[in-house]
């Protein structure tokens, strides 16, 4: 570490170190590279009691981690346990009528109003909780009667969108917020720059950071947030007003966090305009593309098999597309039918699976189609013809830029800012589109010119990979701004 | 809306969009990208399809059902299923004289296994209750490898304070002189073998492995009964049977946690002392009590002299044959607490789905109105379990002394109070509300242990009945008022228990 260099506090959602993923790889790898700043990681899991997957480098001076659901007492809770006792008979109706019931009304409206609602006000909300908080028992008072009674209020008038309340979705959100909330009460590393990872509830510390020391505070996206949320909402089991309560929730956290964030960066166009429909103001967002480890991923033709292989690597289960893939597969096959398709992933969703097996069965695929995994992706990128991403949403995907940098030609689905990164150098389809993805693999494949359409493919993307996505340069721009954030004085305004 | 436009246009298979955003972005999803939707479509991007395309549509809500009748008794058989053990040792007990422990044996070994049936369960009792509720809280928490750890480590301690209790008891009896060594060691064996039982059942209790329970408990009975006809002696063959139950029992609950953890390695939580000790309290007292209360009349009987035993403590089959008898009714009474459970939580759960946040003044008093109705269906139908079991066992001449059959009544009163009162135990817990059981359980206990101690004293030992009887009254009626007092703001209560 070099004595100067702004220290970090780099917060994650689901991911590093505790998951694995894109996201992860991109952490692990900025901690590596920039040696010269201390880091300190503070990552919200969904659940307790999880060891980190990743070892970390000597600039890595603290790893917490905060579980939201699957503890009995939600939020930070102090060392000594009288103190938590001291704290549950602190919580009285005057200190709460004074102290929290004003700003716990504005944090429920912020989830009946979404976007609707002032960053400032809500940030202000949060700031007094915590206040609060620091010195009363923070699930006592969430699950207070009177907390209770003013949420029964405001879900009896909730915003425009909601059908009326029942009781029972009453009961439902507020343990959902309770939940959310407890983010409030985070302890954390002051520090001089809040790195979010992503734009969610890991974000709201950056926003605490700057308003409680002054912090900068930065967030990268990777994939867009509320966007992604969108998509998982659409497989929920819920009520349209529970997952509208949580999709305004996070609609309002995504706001505050970029209203107060000093930079927001993005992995390019396609992102940029997400973000920009959810509030991100234009001002703020730089593009910063992803980067890969050339000395890593590097190509080898040695490696490559007689028979024709195409590749994908992902965990398994719907976003990633596998059963398009395997529908292509069918149409492949009658045309090449030596071709052997290599899926390198976890399972994910094992329901999912059970149907890509279907798939595969139904259409005699067994001899083509092979399910494993890899801690060597560079390998099994040596050793395809083809990679191919049939993914309905992604952002970046590291696999992308892997298999460039292994001069394996790309067939991908038309998702994120695979366009942007491909630049023309692999072929892009539709998502969910199995004859487009079929024909294009098959360009690739059949015929006595494919092989010198792969390989001029293959270079070019090298080429690309190489000017554009060596992780030595994607990384060294956030030391970059780092220093840039932390050289301008404080400049925020007390919400 | 016209066909041929993309599911997210048509809301197939999936719910209605909640804005233009969400059609937006499942339109990406099924490759209609800015371009596609300007080619294709002839729209500007993606996100001016959404908006032209998005409508609300009003949301259907279903209806909570009720519960059917055969739902509802296959509730009342998971009930009594819990008590399975206890029905099939005491069946067994009444129609071969043979049983795991007790049987018929001279008096003074009675009252040794007697004393080692009733502090393995003092002693584990409490024990067993902290282990269910953590492992329940990791099962429910999606966490089956830490479940599996946590039941392991209080499993131990179980173990470990069953042992420590009885070297105790060793010495102490060595230094008072209570039971000659032989009895002694009788009772420090069936406290021990009882012991690690009740714990191996606890952690299939938790686990819903109430089958196994059952046929742990006939296996072993099974294994009694062949060893003792094939020559060896009622307590070896005893003990080879607790051996086999326990083995069975822990078999099984380390099979159901493997199942369940996917082979999975966890850590047992580690809880600081103060914080354990605080909260752990009310489950442990309510375990600890739980077994006092319905041992406690016994142990004042038994103490009660009549006439000049040698042994200070004293096992009086008549009493125990009337208890006994009683308890039969209470299986029934514990399948009634298991399904009322269920239809309250079921009422609970339709009555939030129909009834808006300015309605919870309704809800409250359809809660309360339901609990109510419940247990006044429930006096008729225990007072028709109570009288049929008496007269199955005056018919059988199983209660043929005065003694049995006035025991055997007021037990049957007793046991009816407890089952209301244990069921309005089961919903504190369930609203997170112990120490209401705590308080009502210990008036119980109270006033159990004031009339059986007076009632023996100064009347017959067998008085000490009475103190049963009452501590139940107590119990049911506190616990009652207790209930229709929080129910008035029932609400809040089910928010705050589900947190």
């Amino acid at each position: 570490m070099k004595a100067g260099s702004p220290s970090i506090l780099l917060t994650t959602e689901g991911t590093y170190p505790h998951y694995g993923g894109g996201v992860s790889v991109w952490c692990d790898q900025l901690v590596r590279y920039l040696s010269n700043n201390p880091f300190h990681i503070f990552s919200v899991t969904h659940a307790p009691r999880r060891d980190p997957i990743f070892t970390f480098p000597d600039n890595v001076l603290t790893v917490k981690q905060f579980a939201l659901w699957g503890t009995e007492e939600p939020g930070d809770q102090p060392e000594s346990y009288s103190e938590i006792y001291q704290r549950k008979l602190r919580v009285d109706s005057d200190s709460m009528e004074e102290g929290f019931l004003p700003y716990f009304r504005i944090l429920v409206r912020a989830a009946f109003h979404g976007e609707t609602c002032s960053p400032k006000l809500l940030a202000g909300a949060i700031m007094s909780l915590r206040r609060f908080f620091a010195g009363r028992d923070f699930k006592k008072s969430m699950s207070s009667p009177e907390a209770w009674t003013v949420f029964l209020q405001e879900s009896a008038r909730p915003g425009p969108g909601f059908e009326a309340f029942t009781l029972e979705e009453a009961t439902k959100c507020l343990r959902w917020l309770l939940r959310y909330a407890s983010i409030i009460t985070a302890n954390f590393e002051k520090t001089d720059v809040v790195h979010a990872s992503i734009s969610g509830l890991a974000g709201v510390l950056g926003v605490i950071a700057k308003l409680e020391n002054g912090s900068k505070f930065l967030i990268t996206e990777h994939g867009i947030y509320l966007r992604e949320l969108y998509v998982a909402l659409g497989k929920m089991p819920e009520s349209p007003n529970c997952l509208r309560f949580l999709l305004n929730w996070n609609r309002a956290i995504v706001r505050m966090n970029y209203y107060f964030a000093d930079s927001v960066t993005s992995l390019g166009e396609f992102n940029r305009k997400w973000q920009l429909r959810f509030g991100a103001p234009e001002e703020k967002i730089r593009i910063f593309p992803n980067g890969v480890e050339s000395k890593r991923f590097y190509p080898d033709p040695a490696q490559l098999p007689e028979r024709p292989t195409v590749i994908a690597l992902a965990r398994i289960y719907a976003l990633k597309g596998i059963d398009t893939l395997l529908k292509a597969a069918v149409i492949v096959v009658q045309h090449a039918p030596t071709t052997c398709f290599k899926i390198y992933g976890e399972i994910a969703d094992p329901d999912y699976y059970e149907n890509c097996l279907k798939i595969v069965r139904q259409h005699k695929l067994e001899k083509n189609v092979e399910f494993t995994v890899t801690k060597k992706p560079e390998d099994a990128l040596r050793a395809a013809h083809i990679f191919c991403l049939p993914s309905i949403s992604e952002g970046l995907p590291y696999s992308v830029l892997e298999a460039m940098f292994t001069g394996c030609p790309v067939v991908a689905s038309d998702v994120g800012v695979v366009s942007d990164t491909l630049a023309g150098t692999g072929l892009l389809v539709r998502p969910n589109d199995p004859e487009g993805l079929a024909s294009q693999l098959l360009y690739l494949l059949d015929g006595p010119e494919a092989a010198n359409r792969r390989a001029r493919m293959g270079a070019k993307g090298l080429a690309r990979a190489r000017e554009c996505y060596q992780a030595t340069v994607t990384t060294k721009k956030f030391e970059d701004l780092y220093d840039e954030l932390t050289v301008c004085q404080p400049d925020y305004q007390t919400a | 809306m016209p066909t041929g436009l993309p599911n997210s246009l048509t809301h197939k298979n999936r719910r209605s969009p909640l804005d233009a955003y969400d059609v937006a972005i499942h339109l990406e999803v099924e490759g209609i990208t800015d371009q596609v939707a300007r080619s294709l479509h002839g729209f500007d991007g993606t996100l001016a399809m959404a908006e032209a395309h998005f409508v609300r549509r009003p949301v259907n809500r279903p209806k909570g059902a009720r519960p059917t009748a055969r739902q509802s008794l296959v509730q009342y058989l998971r009930g009594v299923a819990f008590a399975l053990p206890v029905l099939i040792s005491a069946v067994v007990m009444i129609v071969f004289s043979v049983s795991l422990w007790g049987g018929s044996i001279p008096i003074e070994d009675a009252a040794a296994v007697a004393i080692g049936t009733l502090t393995s369960f003092l002693v584990t009792g409490g024990i067993v209750q902290v282990m269910a509720w953590r492992v329940l809280f990791f099962l429910t928490t999606d966490d089956p490898a830490t479940a599996k750890a946590t039941c392991w480590l209080w499993q131990r301690r179980g173990l470990l304070s069953v042992l420590g209790f009885g070297m105790l008891g060793w010495l102490m009896n060595g230094y008072f002189g209570w039971l000659p060594d032989p009895l002694a060691r009788l009772a420090l064996g069936f406290h021990i073998a009882l012991g690690s039982l009740w714990l191996a059942s606890g952690a299939l209790y938790a686990l819903e492995g109430i089958l196994w329970i059952g046929l742990a408990t006939a296996l072993g009975l099974l294994i009694t009964g062949t060893t003792h006809l094939l020559g060896a002696g009622l307590y070896v063959s005893q003990f080879c049977g607790l051996a086999i139950a326990v083995a069975v029992s822990q078999g099984a609950a380390y099979r159901m946690f493997t199942e369940k953890s996917r082979h999975r390695k966890g850590k047992a939580e580690k809880i600081p002392l103060a914080r354990l000790a605080h909260t752990a309290a009310p489950y442990f007292l309510y375990g600890s009590l739980y077994y006092c209360f319905l041992f406690a009349d016994r142990w004042i009987a038994w103490t009660g002299k009549t006439a000049s035993e040698t042994l200070p403590i004293f096992f009086r089959g008549d009493y125990e044959a009337g208890l006994d008898i009683a308890l039969i009714a209470f299986v029934f009474g514990a399948g009634w607490v298991h399904a009322s459970t269920h239809a309250f939580f079921g009422a609970v759960q339709r009555a939030l789905s129909e009834l808006a946040p300015a309605e919870s003044g309704r809800f409250n008093e359809a809660i309360r109105s339901f609990y109510l109705t419940r247990i006044l269906f429930f006096l008729p139908f225990a007072l028709a379990v109570a009288a049929a079991v008496y007269a199955g066992g005056v018919g059988f001449g199983v209660l043929n002394t005065f003694v049995m059959r006035k025991v055997a009544i007021l037990a049957l009163v007793g046991f009816l109070f407890l089952v209301v009162g244990l069921w309005n135990a089961s919903l504190f817990f369930a609203f997170s509300l112990p120490f209401h059981t705590l308080r009502s359980m210990g008036l119980g206990l109270a006033a159990d242990l004031i009339v059986s101690y007076f009632g023996s004293r100064m009347g017959h030992y067998s008085d000490a009945v009475y103190g049963f009887a009452a501590g139940a009254f107590c119990f049911a009626l506190w616990s009652t008022c207790i209930c229709l007092r929080e129910f008035s703001k029932a609400d809040h209560l089910q928010f705050a228990a589900s947190v």
